[in-house]
């Protein structure tokens, strides 16, 4: 009598190496296949003596028994392998980065800007604009700046035609512009670029300044401090404490330098403003017995340099990817 | 100005302040301070005596004294070999810092060590250029400090003084304000002068033939003064606000004017070869050289100090070579004079020379305080360098009066927002030395002093009311505004949408200098070369901000500037036109932190950007494009964008050699819009219609073009031909390259029928396709691909 154990055991020993789903069909066909061996075991059955057929019959069967219920365990298990294979192959990897098209930042001084006007929009004004190309007029005489005064040393000009034309020095004209062609109540707030001949480390011949104006009845400078303490805490967070500092402008009487404190660095001087000049007043037909008005002016540049933690101020002109970084948030 | 404390004690008594409530409290009313500055600090020095002198025992020209400063005794290095034994001398010890900064160090000099070191004079900055150690004379106590016994423990305070407040730049002026702030007395001491030299008119006259230029101009003879180093006290206290000391005569005419805040003049009387003083108004041309030593050619209507024909001085600005004060001098002429300010202030641009002199004439001086000023010199002047002074022949030709303002009180309580009784009013403005008289209720006179020539009308006494009362405790009112008042306005949103979709597509906003190198409007007096004329375009400023990306690493950059360009137009007010662009320019990857997108920045790229923009106005189907020439373009790779015959857009690869010479390697693209043009342009919202509620039917189109066809000829047949049915054409897909013949691009469009009143049928839509493919093929000899 044959043994045919070793049969199982091969059978056995290559199923337990088997992993993928096609050696296993290799597998079968090898033992239960037309020409397996264990059909072939089978077929051998009619050439044996009859009376050694029923045993020997009866032994394959349990033989054949076994290989089945041998590789449908395997059968199994090489399934559960290959739907894990399957899960990996369209597995998502949760690091991984997506595609990004990000989208392009604000300039920190317009960005300040926009705060800027965000906040006194809301809080009444308008907004306006101006030439950038002045005539000396506007800039300074309706200024109440008249010609060889020390005050226009404050500001020294770039001329564009004689002494007429000029690059505005600062946003002020608007208000005469606006002042002349209106009459009050005048709530406007003119933002642009401004030129002063003064270039180094702290300097540009060209920057931003806001300039607001109120003109209306009995306006005095605690309608002017409420504003400014206003905008300081809308602009740069609850309840800033601001300290106004008599100085002097020819256009304003009085005038203040206004500064923020800020935090762990003192005072920052942020902003000029005071009461319109009565001279300012008339010039533009307003009658300063029956109005009266207060105007401010701040550089947005400077205010961008503080909260953003720009050290060089050339930095706003070259447009350098690193200031789009700090715009980018919130 | 710099102000010492010490000095400023001699008028208003500031014991028991300290540097910060004089700091603070002056801030806070109007005169800014801008630097605290201790200029002698460090200084550890005591005098000495010197006990024993012996000969360095490994040199010749070096000497080892002993010094004794009563407690201690010092082994001292010196190379000054005139010092004798009983010379008191200040010896600073090591660690002593020195006036300017440096610090004594304990040092050995050839095998002697010296504890210390004999201080100069120059060492603490009391003499320009010292010859050796300075003896200090038995007038010091040996064991006393140099700082206190000269008053080197000074604190100088450096104020930012506003152009309005001349009196300011005197120690007078900023004594009467902490005066006032404080509530303490304000003493200015008044000089007498004995008369002892004979009159004035004796020995010299002065005519004012110019008395626009000049109002007043008083002058004193000194005969027969010593013209030596000043005092160390005088020194000191000109050193302190940072004054060279020069010689008691110039010294003294420094201290006054630093103390009362006009400038003196004075002249070598000997070397006035006329012995007269004419003051006259420069014709122009006539050449003089100042004191400065340098040569200055007049340009008319400078103010001129003459003795009737030679130029002695340029009035009110600085002396001329010649008539200058030397040390052999022995007969001064001082002058105290009034000039325009206006005059004073058109010679100094003019010269382009400011002075000590022209910054308070043009700013205005006190003309009424001419006599106290002159009798100050000449005290000062007989006190310290001897001599007998003469009477002071004063001309004063054009009275300056004080003004008188009215002050209701009514309005400064309403502009100031704050309660003011006129107790307090009066007290603040007669201690500012306004003299104050009550009118009606409600109202005062009030007296302008002419040291005060900023005050001329109501506000300004209301500003001098609100300044010394304090802002702090003022309490904050919010404006009683009208509603409607506020609003960004139109255009403003308008711009401010264009930066939103150009952020969008992921460009930078940028701001570069509105000034470049050429353009239609020149700048007279430009600040450097490259900036000397208005820009016309915006695409040059945004292009060096790309090259500056480019040259730190960066190569994919986007960026954008909205802003004016300027023009010479004379139809406008100003003969200048502004007009408000965009540009944006790109080089690299459209996408570069997108890895599923590798594409460059190309022409049709940017014209999508573009065609976007043009779309949100809503005018795509009225512009078209043409291929553009313009100077920063490469003209095979650059369109405009038209409008009925005017140009919106310039668009295009910008000028390869331009880019290539600001060191940028790759292509550059941009395209420059006239904003202001498109907000003229733009469409509002369409009138109000249904939004489409039946369902759409879509046909693709595949088509061979050459490349000589445009594609926009083929979009518009097809646009005809669809009709009102046909809602969208769209290019799905294009391609060029292998399978297709080199002079020809494959182009999938997408075609998108709907109806909106009913559902189309399939039979309907195929008929305009047919109708379609049939022009397109006999009119257009477009070849046929695809239909889908």
């Amino acid at each position: 009598m044959e043994d045919l154990s070793g049969i199982v055991d091969e059978l056995r020993e290559t199923l337990n190496s088997c992993n993928s789903l096609q050696e296993l069909n290799e597998i079968r066909a090898r033992f239960l296949g037309k020409k397996g061996k264990i059909t072939s075991l089978m077929k051998r059955i009619s050439s044996l003596p009859p009376q050694e057929r029923p045993a020997f019959g009866k032994r394959v069967n349990e033989l054949k028994a076994t290989a089945e219920s041998l590789i449908q365990q395997a059968q199994q298990r090489v399934n559960k392998l290959e739907a894990e294979r399957k899960l990996l192959e369209r597995a998502v990897d949760p690091t991984f980065p997506g595609p990004k098209r990000p989208v392009g930042s604000e300039h920190p001084s317009l960005k300040v800007i926009r705060e800027i006007l965000e906040a006194l929009v809301s809080m009444g004004f308008e907004v306006v604009e101006g030439p950038e190309v002045e005539t000396v007029y506007y800039n300074f005489e309706a200024l109440n700046t008249p010609a060889w005064h020390p005050s226009r040393d404050m500001q020294d000009t770039f001329y564009v035609r004689g002494e007429e034309l000029l690059l505005r020095s600062h946003t002020s004209p608007v208000q005469v512009r606006v002042m002349e062609k209106r009459t009050p109540p005048i709530m406007v707030v003119s933002p642009g670029r401004v030129y002063r001949r003064d270039y180094d480390a702290t300097h540009l011949p060209m920057f931003h300044q806001i300039e607001g104006l109120y003109v209306d009845r009995h306006v005095s400078v605690a309608h002017l401090k409420w504003t400014l303490m206003e905008l300081a805490s809308r602009v740069f967070g609850e309840k800033k404490r601001i300290r106004m500092r008599p100085s002097f402008f020819p256009f304003t009487e009085p005038s203040f330098e206004v500064d923020v404190w800020f935090e762990g660095k003192g005072w920052f001087e942020i902003l000029g403003s005071g009461m319109v000049h009565p001279n300012v007043l008339k010039n533009v037909g307003c009658d300063p017995e029956e109005w009266s008005g207060f105007a401010f002016g701040l550089g947005p540049d400077r205010v961008a340099m503080i909260r953003y933690g720009i050290g060089d101020i050339r930095s706003l002109v070259r447009n350098e990817s690193s200031i789009y970084q700090v715009t980018k948030h919130l | 100005m710099k102000v010492s404390l010490e000095w400023l004690d001699d008028y208003v008594d500031i014991s028991g302040l300290s540097v910060n409530e004089l700091v603070e409290s002056l801030s806070l009313s109007g005169t800014s301070v801008e630097e605290v500055i201790r200029p002698w600090e460090g200084l550890d020095a005591v005098f000495g005596k010197i006990l024993e002198i012996t000969p360095h025992p490994d040199a010749d020209r070096l000497l080892v004294c002993r010094v004794g400063t009563g407690e201690n005794e010092y082994r001292l290095v010196t190379g000054d070999l005139s010092l004798k034994v009983g010379d008191v001398v200040a010896v600073a010890r090591p660690g002593s810092k020195l006036f300017g900064g440096s610090t004594v160090e304990a040092r050995t000099i050839r095998g002697v060590e010296s504890q210390g070191t004999m201080l100069s004079l120059e060492e603490l900055g009391l003499e320009i250029k010292s010859k050796g150690v300075w003896k200090a004379g038995p007038s010091f106590k040996v064991g006393v400090g140099v700082k206190e016994e000269l008053g080197l423990d000074d604190v100088v305070l450096d104020l930012e003084i506003t152009p309005n407040r001349p009196d300011e730049l005197s120690h007078i002026g900023v004594a009467r304000e902490i005066s006032v702030l404080f509530k303490r007395p304000l003493n200015v001491p008044k000089a007498h002068v004995e008369v002892d030299g004979g009159e004035f008119r004796r020995c010299s006259r002065i005519v004012i033939e110019d008395s626009d230029g000049c109002y007043r101009y008083a002058g004193t003879i000194v005969h027969g003064i010593e013209v030596y180093p000043s005092p160390l006290w005088l020194r000191k206290r000109l050193v302190a606000v940072g004054v060279r000391p020069i010689n008691s005569v110039v010294d003294i005419t420094n201290y006054v004017m630093l103390e009362y805040g006009h400038p003196i003049h004075a002249f070598d009387f000997d070397r006035i070869p006329r012995k007269t003083i004419v003051v006259k108004r420069a014709k122009g041309g006539e050449r003089v050289e100042l004191l400065d030593e340098r040569q200055y050619t007049l340009e008319g209507g400078e103010v001129l100090i003459t003795d009737g024909e030679e130029i002695l001085a340029l009035g009110g600005i600085m002396g001329a070579m010649g008539s200058g004060v030397e040390e052999r001098t022995k007969n001064v002429l001082v002058e105290v004079a009034y000039f325009n300010p206006v005059r004073i202030r058109r010679a100094s641009k003019s010269l382009k020379l400011v002075t000590d002199a022209s910054y308070r004439f043009e700013r205005g001086v006190d003309p009424n305080d001419t006599l106290d000023v002159m009798d100050r010199v000449v005290s000062l002047l007989k006190e310290i360098s001897g001599g007998s002074s003469t009477t002071t022949e004063d001309v004063y030709v054009k009275q300056v009066e004080s003004k008188k303002v009215v002050l209701r009180l009514d309005r400064a309580r309403e502009r100031l927002g704050m309660e003011i009784t006129e107790e307090e009013a009066r007290e603040i403005l007669t201690a500012l030395g306004f003299d104050v008289a009550k009118k009606e209720e409600g109202k005062l006179i009030v007296v302008v002093p002419t040291f005060r020539p900023d005050v001329t009308q109501e506000c300004d006494l209301i500003e001098e009311i609100g300044r010394i009362h304090g802002y702090e405790d003022l309490q904050p009112t919010p404006p009683k505004i009208q509603s409607g008042l506020g609003g960004f306005g139109p255009f403003w949103k308008f711009k401010e949408a264009v930066s939103h979709i150009l952020r969008s597509f992921g460009f930078n906003e940028g701001v570069t200098f509105s000034m470049v190198d050429f353009g239609d409007v020149e700048i007279q007096n430009p600040l450097t070369s490259e900036m000397t004329h208005l820009r016309s375009t915006l695409v040059f400023g945004l292009l060096q901000s790309l090259a500056y990306n480019w040259r730190q690493g960066e190569r994919n950059i986007r960026l954008f500037e909205q802003g004016r360009v300027f023009f010479k137009d004379e139809s406008t007010e100003t003969g200048v036109k502004e007009r408000t662009h965009v540009c944006f320019m790109a080089t690299g990857r459209v996408a570069p932190e997108d890895y599923g997108d590798k594409r460059e920045f190309d022409l049709l790229y940017l014209k999508g950007v573009l065609e976007e923009i043009l779309h949100w106005a809503g005018i795509t189907h009225e512009v078209t494009f043409e291929v553009g020439d313009s100077k920063w373009q490469d003209e095979t790779k650059s369109l405009i964008a038209v409008h009925n015959g005017r140009k919106l857009a310039e668009l295009g690869r910008v000028d390869p050699t331009l880019v290539d010479r600001l060191d940028v390697k790759d292509a550059v693209y941009a395209c420059e819009l006239d904003l202001e043009l498109l907000w003229e342009l733009k469409r509002g919202p369409k009138p109000h219609r249904e939004l489409p509620s039946f369902p759409s039917i879509r046909r693709d189109l595949s088509v061979l073009v050459k490349k000589s066809q445009r594609i926009g000829d083929l979009i518009k047949t097809i646009r005809e031909i669809g009709g009102e049915m046909l809602e969208r054409v769209q290019v799905e897909d294009l391609y060029e390259g292998k399978g297709i013949p080199r002079d020809a691009r494959s182009v999938l469009l997408s075609l998108t029928f709907r109806h909106l009143e009913r559902t189309l049928t399939d039979e309907e839509v195929n008929e305009l396709m047919q109708e379609i493919v049939k022009v397109l093929q006999s009119e257009h000899s477009v070849q046929i691909r695809g239909l889908s």
